[in-house]
């Protein structure tokens, strides 16, 4: 795993200074991430790289993944899809099979951060353990042209949070709270980012 | 090397990181886009005005505002785009007076312009009104002469560099840059301080503008 200090070549000494400026303000403070997968897919591979980087900057930070069996997956591929506008028949028993998994979660998921960021759907009815921590829904996905049956669904949670991240403004709904714009990023370090020697480059592309 | 003034008062360097604010607000029409530039709270304006000094660091001179290019390049009202990007911003000092010109250039296209109201954006290309939220936090870095100045200058983020040269001018108010007052009031160089003033800082990048203000320093110490 990439260390702090080998970003300053990519981004420069004083950014790495102003980060560890930032993190002392969050000095005592545990941020917690909470998505529906350790493995696989976009969130987790965001997570993967950033908890090391929290920790090289003194940032307390844990990664909890809820539960959830097939038939709970199945449905919020459903509501992925429709919340990108793609035609789905989502029933009573889809909404009910969502809410048994999440009150099942719910109970089991210790939400003891100072900050909490609730990734994605599939996790966002954990809002109703707020207790006096910081909430953040954080959206990965497109739902600029929701299918409003699930987005009306996944509203009464999200009007709960504190603040909703987006990731591209065409992506924001008029909601009574407060939203961010963060733009999706990638790590340069990663092995699927990095660059590549030209002598690995010719070699793939003789194969 | 030479004795150099020292200062009253250290400069201290500041550092701004940024969040935008996303307010749900859109527009699809020039009718609505003035409407919202009139009310939106004035960190908008200052988004719009500003935000691509920031992310754009490698062009020069820097692309024109939000609204310039969002009339050009979505209504196709090239005209009222280069009127619009045509605002010197460096003239203003208050986001009041930068929203007024911006209203005024506007209101008096549409009045002569009356097909240009029945122009729409299609949803994917609405203008989408964002505000700008900073978080201003002190740096360990000090300067107590202008060697050390230009030294520091050297070291920080171009984020520091862009609140002390920007956001404190016209967010702020201060009706001048921090660096000129600084040069000015604590270091006494008033011929220095107007320098500082005069360099237009909306026609380079920010690289370009902290090599600028380090050359600057220098050569008034003869480095």
């Amino acid at each position: 795993m990439a260390r702090l200090e080998e970003y300053v070549s990519i981004v420069g000494q004083p950014v790495i200074d102003d980060l560890r400026l930032l993190a002392d303000k969050l000095k005592g403070k545990v941020i917690q991430h909470i998505n529906s997968t350790a493995v696989g897919g976009g969130v987790a591979e965001i997570l993967n790289r950033m908890l090391p980087l929290l920790k090289g900057l003194g940032v307390e930070s844990r990664w909890d993944v809820i539960k959830g069996g097939e038939q709970f997956f199945e449905v919020t591929k459903k509501f992925h899809n429709a919340l990108h506008g793609k035609p789905e028949i989502i029933t009573q028993h889809d909404f009910d099979i969502f809410m048994e998994t999440s009150f099942r979660n719910i109970e089991e998921v210790d939400t003891c951060g100072d900050i909490v960021f609730v990734h994605d759907p599939q996790p966002i009815a954990l809002i109703e353990k707020r207790a006096n921590n910081k909430w953040l829904w954080r959206c990965h996905i497109d739902v600029s042209n929701p299918d409003l049956k699930v987005w009306n669904f996944l509203k009464q949670f999200i009007i709960c949070y504190d603040t909703a991240v987006f990731s591209a403004p065409s992506f924001s709904q008029e909601l009574p709270i407060r939203q961010f714009l963060i733009a999706p990023s990638i790590d340069p370090l990663s092995d699927k980012n990095k660059e590549l020697p030209q002598s690995e480059i010719d070699s793939v592309m003789e194969k | 090397m030479a004795e150099l003034a020292r200062a009253k008062e250290p400069f201290r360097f500041f550092t701004r990181l940024h969040l935008s604010e996303l307010t749900g607000l859109r527009a699809a029409t020039l009718g609505r886009l003035l409407k919202f530039i009139k009310d939106v709270p004035g960190a908008c304006i200052y988004h719009h005005t500003h935000r691509f000094l920031q992310q754009h660091q490698y062009l020069s001179p820097e692309p024109p505002n939000d609204f310039a290019y969002w009339v050009s390049e979505v209504l196709s009202e090239v005209e009222l785009g280069e009127r619009l990007a045509s605002i010197d911003t460096v003239q203003y000092t208050t986001i009041r007076q930068l929203r007024e010109k911006i209203v005024e250039t506007i209101g008096a296209y549409l009045k002569d312009n009356k097909s240009a109201k029945r122009k729409f954006a299609r949803r994917e290309e609405e203008f989408h009104f964002i505000k700008s939220v900073s978080f201003v936090i002190p740096t360990n870095y000090f300067a107590y002469n202008l060697r050390e100045f230009a030294q520091v200058l050297r070291q920080i983020t171009i984020d520091s560099i862009y609140f002390h040269v920007f956001e404190a001018r016209i967010r702020l108010e201060k009706a001048n840059n921090d660096f000129s007052n600084w040069i000015e009031h604590s270091l006494g160089d008033k011929e220095l301080a107007d320098k500082f003033s005069r360099l237009d800082p909306y026609t380079q990048t920010l690289e370009g503008l902290r090599a600028a203000l380090i050359r600057m320093a220098q050569d008034r110490i003869g480095d």
